[in-house]
């Protein structure tokens, strides 16, 4: 049942957001019903078997309302029930207007993740891929920056084609099956010959990788991160690009081996040619959202590839850093938008010396970079160290090409702090304030976070011992 | 025996009652409340829709040219409940027309024609009651009687369809001639394969069908008679004629002309593929709200026709699937266009820019039904176009699969071009927070429940496929 | 007396048949469109009593499914006039041409 209410939960909540009035009223109401969810994740994520729901839905076709829990999937929705109320706390104080119908749709989306995470049929697993996608269309171009209404088409064009791929490729793999369902066992035990194998993996991976985004389906990412709103932005990099990864380790990599070990290589290398590329055009970013959002890219390919050199030291990692990397970059867009709130630019030439202003953010800034930068003692290390494991037990060469982004994560994150927070004032920053309350209380939350896990990351390890390949 | 006539046709019956009640109404008072009219009608409407879910009687009359059972009294409930919601929809255009009783009379005849096509099991019997569903449709399009533009749809949609019918006949003069009888199940045995007559008598009645339906390439009188039509109009033929039609499409397919399955396996393939395209690309065009709906549902039937292809139960449960979830969803638009153009006038998709910040219920409304419309989960749209794919392709036709899911996604793009408008742009003339009457609201609360629950609720679509069986 | 050949009779309808669907196409007066269509429905009558004559002159589907076409394009006929009156009354003209408000 815990499965069903994790559902149940935003949903509810979501749809009757729709019908309070007032502006005060939603926000509260929406961290509520985050914060139950919250609770109800705990709870799933602590105890020790793995949970699991089924109905029927849809007997004649063979679909069936079922959902799984196993560590992976309580690692995640734990993620996406801690994040949504971090975003409310953290935006507490932007004010939207229509904000019963933001909120109500920001729930909505939370259920969609939430479904995609739990469902083991997939038909449902399509039906709530798609219900995480449309709120994010009206979230991005009703409330999104100046250029919103055709970024988010682009966006929104971009994640249907590709989910109408993996729609063919689910019709496929149905027609296939010997009991016809859509129940993920029954994908499992498939038998494909290597090219009917080939044909469902580029399905199923375009559908994927555009999601996630890999290098080249990634060009609707940074335009998407930069015109919506930051609380949607929170979401869509902190949590929805793991769909894609979730996506890929759950139904792409158990379902067609054969094809993930014919094609695992060229993707490992469009993983690490889009982090390369990602990371040097982070480089020469002025805006600070367009910098995050081309790191994010970054750490994405990274993952990426851990996963398809199919050994568990890379899989490992990349779940781990799933967590961690929603948790960081939830963290990195709170600074990028407080300092935005502060001093109205998100230009890195024309800032300087916020420090001395806002002292405090500046150190939270730092522990959040420096986690982005996967340092020592910070929760980013040791999912990053295990990735680059499993990258050099795969091949050398790849591996030690990857290792070139971690040293550009460097310094694309270290000149950013320098340049925005050290130095002299200039004149928008000579007016600049601590952030409120709200933000910084989310933002000390978070740094907590990443250190606890930094220091002691053994229960996210344990998490995930269970769904580690055979 | 002569009471299994009254309980076998009680759809027919109660029609045909209020058909008669409204015609003396008429006569014998002068000076009449539209709102009695209407009320009547739709009592009369709900109670036949009530007892038909209640009374399910099986049995053949008219020495079997007339047939009902589950399945066919489903499809009549459908029509009954589609043209139910149309009714309270057109409550605000007939509120203060003079001609509501002819209007009532009109549509209720060529419902009365849809329930006996359903049912018939005979050539002569689907003739008649296709004509008696068409002819007063071309009345009832030129309901807008000062409009010129009326008055032309009125006249292309009935010459077209004289035709049409005109092509069916002779089709159906050739199946005479080769089998010697009339009715479907003597037809289907007396079939045989490789005769060039009964194949071309097929092509002939196939391409009848295909003006009916409005498939590609018989589409061409759709767009103009949809947009000269009063907006009760369009959306009666967009969903209840066409849906009528179709239901008997699958009867003579199914059954009827079973031995040519693989013949019109390929006809129908090509003839969906061409509608798909071809209804989408000119919807990519539109302007005027009406025209870009019209075309948008000929690129539907294409997606029907997918369905249909697959030849078996399945299929012919997707379709009646479908054809539930689109009555909700076109009517669920068509309402919103039917207030909005009955109080303002205005039917351009620019019209609608900022549509959402006066009238926040009806822009969720129309949202949710272009959604649905589109073909996106969580909404019904999905599961009925999921279901036809899924029977088109139990064939094998992947690749028609594939084309159909690049037009889902051309026709996201108009749609979404449309939401675009209601809900992001911003417009000084934007329309003013409208009045909503009683009966459309209860109407729209339908279709949303429709649209919604018809989607999440697994139950409909078994509840069908057992129909079907 | 000896009898029409049925072969005869139906290259009759067929022309008709195709005599009516050209006037359909080509004709830009709509009462000339209406007879045409006529003409379309008598090469199904002819087909149908011919049918029946000769091929199962035991039985009376043909006669009576002919009976009723007659009665169904009086009908058609009736109503399409009616529209083509109203048509007349706005544009004070019957030909197809002037028909134009509709268009892609």
């Amino acid at each position: 049942m815990i499965p069903v209410l994790l559902i149940l939960f935003p949903l509810v909540s979501g749809l009757l957001s729709f019908f309070i009035k007032d502006e005060k009223t939603a926000k509260i109401w929406a961290s509520f019903s985050s914060l139950a969810t919250v609770v109800v994740a705990l709870i799933a994520a602590l105890s020790p078997a793995d949970l699991s729901f089924d109905a029927a839905w849809l007997p004649t076709l063979g679909s069936r309302f079922s959902l799984g829990m196993d560590g992976m999937s309580k690692m995640l929705t734990l993620l996406t029930a801690i994040s949504f109320p971090l975003v409310f706390f953290s935006t507490y104080k932007n004010s939207y207007t229509n904000s019963n119908s933001f909120y109500g749709l920001l729930l909505l989306t939370q259920a969609g993740l939430m479904g995609v995470f739990l469902s083991t049929d997939a038909l449902l697993f399509y039906f709530f891929w798609e219900l995480a996608l449309i709120p994010v269309y009206f979230l991005c171009s009703i409330w999104g920056g100046e250029k919103r209404i055709a970024v988010t088409f682009k966006f929104f064009i971009y994640t249907f084609i590709g989910s109408l791929m993996m729609l063919a490729g689910i019709i496929y793999l149905y027609t296939q099956t010997t009991d016809a369902s859509f129940a993920l066992k029954s994908f499992y035990n498939l038998h494909l010959s290597i090219s009917q194998q080939a044909v469902g993996f580029w399905l199923f991976f375009v559908a994927f990788a555009i999601k996630m985004p890999i290098f080249p389906f990634h060009t609707w990412q940074p335009d998407a991160y930069e015109q919506s709103p930051t609380a949607v932005t929170m979401i869509l990099s902190g949590v929805m690009v793991k769909m894609g990864i979730y996506a890929v380790i759950r139904w792409l990599v158990p379902v067609f081996p054969a094809a993930v070990s014919e094609y695992g290589n060229l993707v490992i290398i469009l993983s690490v040619i889009g982090m390369l590329y990602a990371s040097l055009i982070a480089i020469r970013q002025d805006d600070v959202k367009r910098l995050i959002a081309y790191s994010s890219i970054a750490h994405i390919g990274l993952m990426c590839a851990a996963i398809f050199v199919k050994n568990n030291i890379g899989l490992e990692g990349t779940m781990i850093q799933m967590f961690n990397h929603g948790i960081n970059v939830i963290g990195l867009w709170i600074v990028a938008d407080a300092v935005e709130k502060q001093t109205g630019t998100r230009k890195i030439s024309e800032l300087g010396g916020l420090a001395q202003k806002a002292p405090t953010l500046a150190i939270l800034l730092v522990v959040m970079a420096l986690a982005n930068i996967a340092l020592p003692l910070t929760n980013a290390f040791i999912g990053e160290f295990l990735m680059f494991n499993g990258l050099f037990q795969y091949n050398m060469v790849i591996a030690a090409v990857a290792g070139v982004s971690i040293i550009l994560a460097a310094v694309y994150t270290l000149n950013m702090i320098q340049r925005v927070f050290y130095g002299n004032t200039v004149s928008l920053t000579a007016n600049a304030m601590e952030s409120n309350g709200y933000v910084q209380t989310t933002l000390i939350i978070l740094v907590i976070v990443v250190i606890a896990l930094g220091i002691y990351p053994q229960p996210l390890l344990q998490l995930t011992k269970g769904v580690l390949l055979h | 025996m002569q009471t299994n006539y009254f309980i076998l046709m009680h759809h027919e019956l109660i029609i045909a009652i209020t058909i008669m009640l409204l015609l003396v109404i008429k006569v014998g008072s002068d000076k009449l409340s539209n709102q009695l009219v209407a009320n009547v009608t739709n009592g009369l409407l709900l109670a036949s829709l009530v007892l038909g879910f209640i009374v399910q009687p099986e049995g053949n009359v008219f020495g079997d040219m007339f047939h009902t059972d589950g399945f066919a009294l489903l499809q009549k409930n459908i029509l009954v409940a589609g043209t139910l919601i149309i009714s309270l929809q057109a409550s605000t255009w007939l509120k203060d027309y003079e001609h509501t009783a002819e209007f009532y009379i009109l549509l209720l005849s060529t419902l009365l024609g849809m329930c006996f096509m359903i049912s018939s099991r005979h050539f002569l019997m689907f003739y008649l009651s296709l004509e008696l569903s068409t002819i007063p449709l071309a009345a009832l399009a030129n309901f807008d009687l000062h409009l010129k533009r009326s008055s032309e749809a009125a006249l292309k949609l009935i010459i077209s369809s004289a035709f049409s019918s005109g092509l069916m006949l002779l089709g159906i003069s050739f199946l005479y001639g080769t089998t010697g009888t009339l009715s479907f199940g003597e037809v289907a045995s007396a079939i045989q394969l490789n005769t060039p007559l009964q194949l071309f008598a097929f092509v002939l009645i196939f391409a009848g069908f295909g003006f009916k339906i409005s498939a590609v390439p018989f589409h061409l009188w759709t767009a103009d008679v949809y947009e000269g039509s009063p907006v009760a109009v369009t959306s009666y033929l967009s969903v209840i004629s066409k849906g009528a039609v179709l239901f008997v499409f699958i009867t003579v397919l199914f059954n009827v002309f079973a031995l040519y399955a693989h013949s019109w396996y390929y006809l129908i393939v090509i003839v969906s593929l061409f509608t798909m395209v071809i209804g989408n690309l000119f919807a990519l065009r539109q302007t005027n709200i009406k025209r870009f709906l019209a075309f948008s549902s000929i690129s539907q039937v294409g997606f029907i026709l997918i369905g249909l292809s697959g030849g078996t139960h399945t299929s012919a449960a997707s379709v009646v699937y479908f054809i539930v979830v689109y009555i909700f969803s076109n009517l669920g638009a068509f309402g919103v266009i039917a207030l909005v153009q009955g109080l303002t006038g205005k039917e351009n998709i620019n019209d609608y820019k900022g549509f959402y910040l006066n009238n926040k219920m009806l822009s969720w409304m129309l949202g949710i039904a272009l959604f649905s419309l589109a073909g996106i989960p969580p909404v019904a749209g999905f599961f009925g176009k999921f279901f036809l794919l899924l029977s088109g392709a139990e064939k094998g036709a992947y690749w028609l699969i594939a084309i159909a899911a690049i037009n889902m996604v051309i026709s996201l793009y108009y749609y979404l071009n449309v939401v675009k408008n209601i809900f992001i742009d911003k417009s000084d003339t934007s329309i003013e927070k409208l009045p909503i009457a009683i009966q459309p609201r209860i109407a729209m609360i339908i279709c949303v429940i429709g649209v919604v629950g018809s989607g999440l609720c697994g139950g409909l679509y078994q509840y069908i496929f057992d129909l079907v069986k | 007396m000896s009898q029409t050949p049925l072969i005869q009779i139906l290259f009759l309808s067929v022309g008709l048949f195709f005599i009516g669907m050209y006037g359909l196409l080509t004709r830009r007066n709509v009462i000339t469109i209406l007879m045409s269509i006529e003409l379309i429905l008598n090469s199904v009558n002819i087909n149908f009593v011919a049918f029946n004559k000769y091929l199962y002159p035991h039985q009376l589907e043909g006669l009576f499914f002919t009976i009723f076409i007659i009665t169904i394009a009086a009908a058609e006929a009736a109503v399409a006039i009616a529209i083509i009156i109203n048509l007349y009354r706005s544009h004070h003209s019957v030909d197809v041409e002037d028909a134009n408000e509709l268009k892609w």
